[in-house]
């Protein structure tokens, strides 16, 4: 099972739902865990860890729902990985979770 | 594996964790008589519970001193993620809570020391230029890792002797144990525990920060966490007095190296950063006013005067360098 943490701050879980009704939606019915983390800077932050059966298209579908949702919400900062992928291109998205290794 | 464990295996960023050949030698001079600590010491490859048992040791340490403690909190797992980007943080997912440690904090609270602990026996030149650079690197480590433009970290002086490397291990296991004890403060909030009657941080003068912008509720909840995080560590170091002063102002120093580096990357726009850390010095100075034996208060004294005539002018000199940065990675 292929495995991505996705962070983003600052928000909470209600600022998120949209995003996880829309990731859940897609096919083959990525799972979808969420948690919330107050750093010690006082940033809040929620990540949303998406576990999945490795179907190609899956992966092409998470990264344009990404992408669209980020359009949407241009003040949140969304990491994969150590990548900020804010104004990144869907295939970009596509890209960097294919690079990312089952774990 | 939990939730948390997964998300910690998921953000971890392979990086260097054996000691280099010079640290090895440095250990090997002060040990030469317990080959088998030197061998403790040489690193281990990377796994979630490399660092999870000595994280848990200072939890435990925190939950055996603060009696009903663990009753509101419970045991909350203590991890640590190697990346580069927070403090701590308090984690939450449906069924747990658990502590994050990053190890950028971890590596800042024992570069910093280690300069401020060794650095009395190097000219003050030297010293000068030892803090700027730190305070260099560990801005452009925390503001542009990503645009590739971090300086490059300064030699600190070496480890010399035992009583050294003690000092050094224990300021540092001190200051973790605050992080440690502000993240459960959070979770104690968040779990209904018992507040102070009248805690310091809600009065005027702690949040002396309301006089730069309105007061801002999620810095109000960074410094009641703080304010029991204080309380929970210095019970835990209570029983002897002269712990007491290393464990106190240690903490102090983790809260100026912070406050300094707010200030070294405030852009002049959002001053959040720097409102927070304000905040938190002027808390903890009046907690230990209000809670400290009078050797302690000394020394707290003391080592604000020295730190301002010995790293303050370093941090202003980082903060003019790290704008030439700025302007470069704006470009």
């Amino acid at each position: 099972m292929n495995k991505y943490a996705v962070e983003i701050s600052p928000a909470t879980e209600n600022d998120i739902a949209d995003l996880v009704l829309h990731l859940s939606a897609l096919e083959g019915e990525p799972k979808i865990d969420l948690i919330s983390s107050k750093g010690f800077g006082g940033a809040t932050e929620v990540t949303l860890i998406i576990s999945l059966l490795g179907s190609p298209i899956v992966v092409k579908s998470i990264a344009a729902v990404l992408t669209a949702w980020i359009s949407r919400n241009e003040k949140k900062s969304v990491m994969l990985g150590k990548t900020k992928i804010s104004g990144y291109s869907a295939e970009d998205v596509e890209k960097l979770l294919k690079k990312i290794k089952p774990k | 594996m939990t939730l948390i464990e997964t998300l910690v295996e998921l953000l971890h960023e392979e990086g260097p964790d054996k000691l280099t050949l010079e640290r090895r030698n440095q250990y090997a001079a002060i040990f030469k008589d317990d080959p088998k600590l030197i061998q403790s010491l040489e690193g281990k490859e990377w796994t979630v519970g490399t660092s999870r048992q000595y994280f848990e040791s200072l939890r435990d340490r925190l939950l055996e001193k603060n009696q009903g403690l663990a009753a509101v909190v419970g045991i909350p797992p203590v991890l640590q993620v190697n990346n580069l980007r927070e403090i701590t943080s308090a984690k939450r997912s449906a069924d747990e809570h658990a502590v994050v440690i990053d190890s950028f904090v971890t590596t800042l609270l024992w570069t910093m020391d280690k300069a401020w602990a060794y650095g009395r026996n190097i000219a003050r030149e030297e010293q000068d230029v030892l803090f700027c650079n730190l305070f260099v690197h560990f801005a452009t480590l925390r503001s542009f890792l990503q645009q590739g433009l971090v300086w490059p970290r300064p030699k600190t002086p070496p480890h010399q002797t035992k009583e050294g490397l003690a000092l050094l291990t224990f300021m540092v296991g001190a200051q973790e144990s605050f992080l440690i004890g502000h993240e459960l403060g959070h979770i104690y909030v968040d779990r209904g525990g018992e507040l102070p009657k009248d805690p310091v941080c809600m009065r005027d003068f702690a949040t002396s920060y309301t006089f730069l912008k309105p007061r801002d509720a999620s810095i109000d909840q960074e410094l009641l966490a703080d304010e029991l995080a204080f309380e929970f560590t210095l019970r835990a170091y209570q029983e002897n007095e002269s712990l007491e002063v290393v464990a106190v102002t240690s903490i102090f120093l983790l809260i100026r190296y912070h406050l300094w580096l707010a200030v070294i990357c405030s852009n002049g726009e959002d001053d959040r950063d720097f409102t927070l850390w304000f905040g938190r010095n002027s808390l903890f100075r009046e907690k230990a006013r209000h809670i400290c034996r009078g050797e302690t208060l000394r020394s707290i004294v003391e080592v604000s005067e020295l730190m301002e005539e010995a790293i303050e002018p370093a941090a202003f000199r980082a903060e003019k360098a790290f704008k030439l940065i700025r302007e470069k990675a704006d470009k």
